[in-house]
């Protein structure tokens, strides 16, 4: 299918890392802001131990992405983060760009390797549950739709979410 | 349809047929290792089996492996270091596990603590915590069902916590799997057809979970098959060896089949029935195969309905109108446990196992947590969990 057949030219490379690394910043400090206000994200953020630590990181060389549980809240940590007690490893640029662009889902992720992950299963499928309950917040059902089995319910004003989420939660990390 | 990516990975050599044990001081001798131990339990002493691996080292003019054969129904981290302490003491370099579910995952834990080194084998608990090749593990399995034989997980109880931890990592997939129908003729009906449900929900849920791709479907569907035409031959007559063969067969390749493309929410459940209320694994497949199958039908129609000319067969596919096939596959699973119920009692609900019914809001939570949901295709909440609890209670 055509969506994979992207062909790297020289310079895109460049291009690939600073997306990424654009699109890890949103996701970190949006995950973060959310796990305050999204009942169902504090809620499985609730069931990992203080001080666990979440790291992405693009194999060989990076971007990367941490967070860490403190006082009962999700902390973006940008991406200076060398130990995580769960590491989500892309194994290249392409497939991390595949999924943070977003054109590949997190299930698809799994199901086609493109990520590797280090540490507790159970941790990395409420991770990714917050994600998933993340993504509405973040992008129009449109585009969700294409990232997920089933779109999860929204039980309050996503709009004003939406509009707290980029003119608030993400550019001042609150 | 053709995945736009996908992987496929089983190193694992199978040798399967009568008399295949016989090969196995052969094998060791073509790895370079001299000085196995044998993981298994007191229903394989029992049966004679611990002999018949002496006899064949003797014949080959080694010397017999030492052997350990306390391994629990329900290992744990404590055996896995009792055992880990013999092999050091005895200082062997390789694994050989006989048994059921239970002594191979025994085993992988056992060579995780000896290949590391270490005498904490919960630190290499999770996904892909190896970083280097174990030593050389071969797998006779006893029960044709679990897979584990050609599969990268083992699941340990650990006493200290309460809870059963997973491993997965490439580097505990076994070198070789012996298939000899000789081993599993003395397995009684019920564990019998139960592990062969298990091994048909591996076969069915990768035939149609999103990890799917085209060689994990081709050891699906040969597993089905050989399970449609065995199964209920296998818990009649346990001494029938062709039958006994086919199904030890079916369950490596269903075992294939899903470490390559995964499980969904039958398995989900399963964990969860297992861990909280101590249904056997074999048995909660049973228990949950049609309504996993049922509740996926929509989304995956097409898959179903496929799986019918191997499952049915192909006179009962043809007979079959195209838009009623999907449920005629799930019917025949549910007509399978009726059949099975006659034969040895296996139950078909979760009343029948002994399940308390106040327990399933607590099995609803664990399913949704367990990491094979992921794979399932269709999202399964909480609520969705409790129904289908409900319907097979
Ligand atoms: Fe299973």
């Amino acid at each position: 299918m055509g969506r994979h057949a992207t062909i790297v030219l020289p310079g895109t490379m460049v291009l690939k890392k600073i997306t990424i690394k654009t699109i890890f910043f949103i996701l970190g400090r949006a995950l973060s802001s959310a796990s305050k206000f999204e009942p169902r994200i504090r809620k499985e953020v609730a069931s990992w131990e203080e001080g666990f630590k979440i790291k992405m990181f693009v194999l060989p060389s990076g971007p990367a992405l941490g967070w860490e549980k403190q006082h009962g809240k999700l902390q973006y940590l940008g991406s200076k983060l060398d130990h995580g007690d769960l590491i989500v490893n892309f194994k290249n640029l392409t497939s991390a760009f595949l999924l943070m662009t977003p054109q590949v889902g997190l299930a698809q992720g799994f199901a086609e390797h493109r990520v590797n992950v280090v540490g507790d299963l159970n941790k990395a499928i409420s991770l990714t549950r917050c994600i998933s309950i993340l993504l509405p917040y973040l992008y129009p059902d449109f585009i969700v739709k294409r990232l997920l089995k089933e779109i999860p319910q929204i039980k309050y004003n996503r709009l004003y979410r939406m509009l707290y989420l980029y003119l608030i939660g993400i550019p001042l990390g609150i | 349809m053709i995945p736009s990516y996908y992987e496929f990975y089983c190193p694992v050599k199978i040798i399967s047929g009568h008399k295949a044990l016989d090969n196995l001081p052969y094998e060791m001798e073509q790895m370079g290792v001299k000085r196995p131990i044998v993981i298994t339990d007191k229903g394989i002493v029992l049966a004679g089996i611990i002999d018949l691996v002496k006899e064949v080292f003797k014949e080959f003019n080694m010397e017999p492996p030492i052997i350990y054969d306390e391994v629990p129904p329900d290992s744990s981290n404590k055996v896995v270091n009792e055992i880990a302490k013999i092999f050091m003491k005895n200082q062997c370099d390789s694994i050989i596990a006989i048994g059921g579910g239970s002594s191979i995952d025994t085993a992988k834990g056992v060579n995780i603590v000896v290949s590391e080194g270490t005498n904490d084998l919960m630190q290499f608990a999770g996904a892909e915590m190896l970083k280097r090749p174990l030593k050389p593990l071969v797998v006779v399995p006893t029960t044709a069902g679990t897979g584990s034989e050609v599969t990268l997980v083992a699941v340990i109880y650990n006493e200290d916590k309460g809870i059963k931890m997973a491993f997965t990592s490439y580097y505990l997939l076994p070198r070789i799997a012996i298939l000899d129908p000789r081993i599993t003729l003395s397995l009684p009906p019920h564990i019998t057809a139960a592990t062969g449900m298990d091994a048909l929900t591996h076969a069915i849920e990768s035939f149609y979970c999103i990890q799917k791709n085209p060689l994990s479907d081709g050891y699906a569907i040969s597993a089905i098959r050989l399970i449609r035409e065995h199964l209920i031959e296998a818990v009649k007559n346990g001494k029938n060896k062709q039958a006994r063969l086919a199904m030890a067969n079916a369950a490596t390749m269903a075992g294939i089949a899903f470490s390559n493309s995964m499980v969904g929410m039958v398995h989900s459940l399963g964990h969860a029935a297992g861990g909280i209320a101590h249904v056997p694994h074999g048995l909660a497949m049973s228990i949950f195969l049609p309504f996993g199958m049922e509740y996926n039908l929509e989304a995956r129609r097409q898959e179903l309905s496929e799986i019918l000319l191997y499952l049915g067969g192909e006179e009962e596919y043809v007979n079959t109108p195209k838009d009623k096939r999907a449920e005629r596959a799930i019917e025949i699973v549910v007509k399978l446990k009726e059949e099975l119920y006659e034969i040895c009692k296996l139950p078909r609900t979760l009343r029948e196992a002994g399940v308390e019914e106040e327990k399933l809001p607590e099995i609803a939570k664990a399913a949704i947590d367990d990491p094979s949901i992921i794979f399932n295709p269709k999202e399964m909440g909480f609520d969705d969990a409790m129904k289908i609890l409900k319907k097979a209670y």
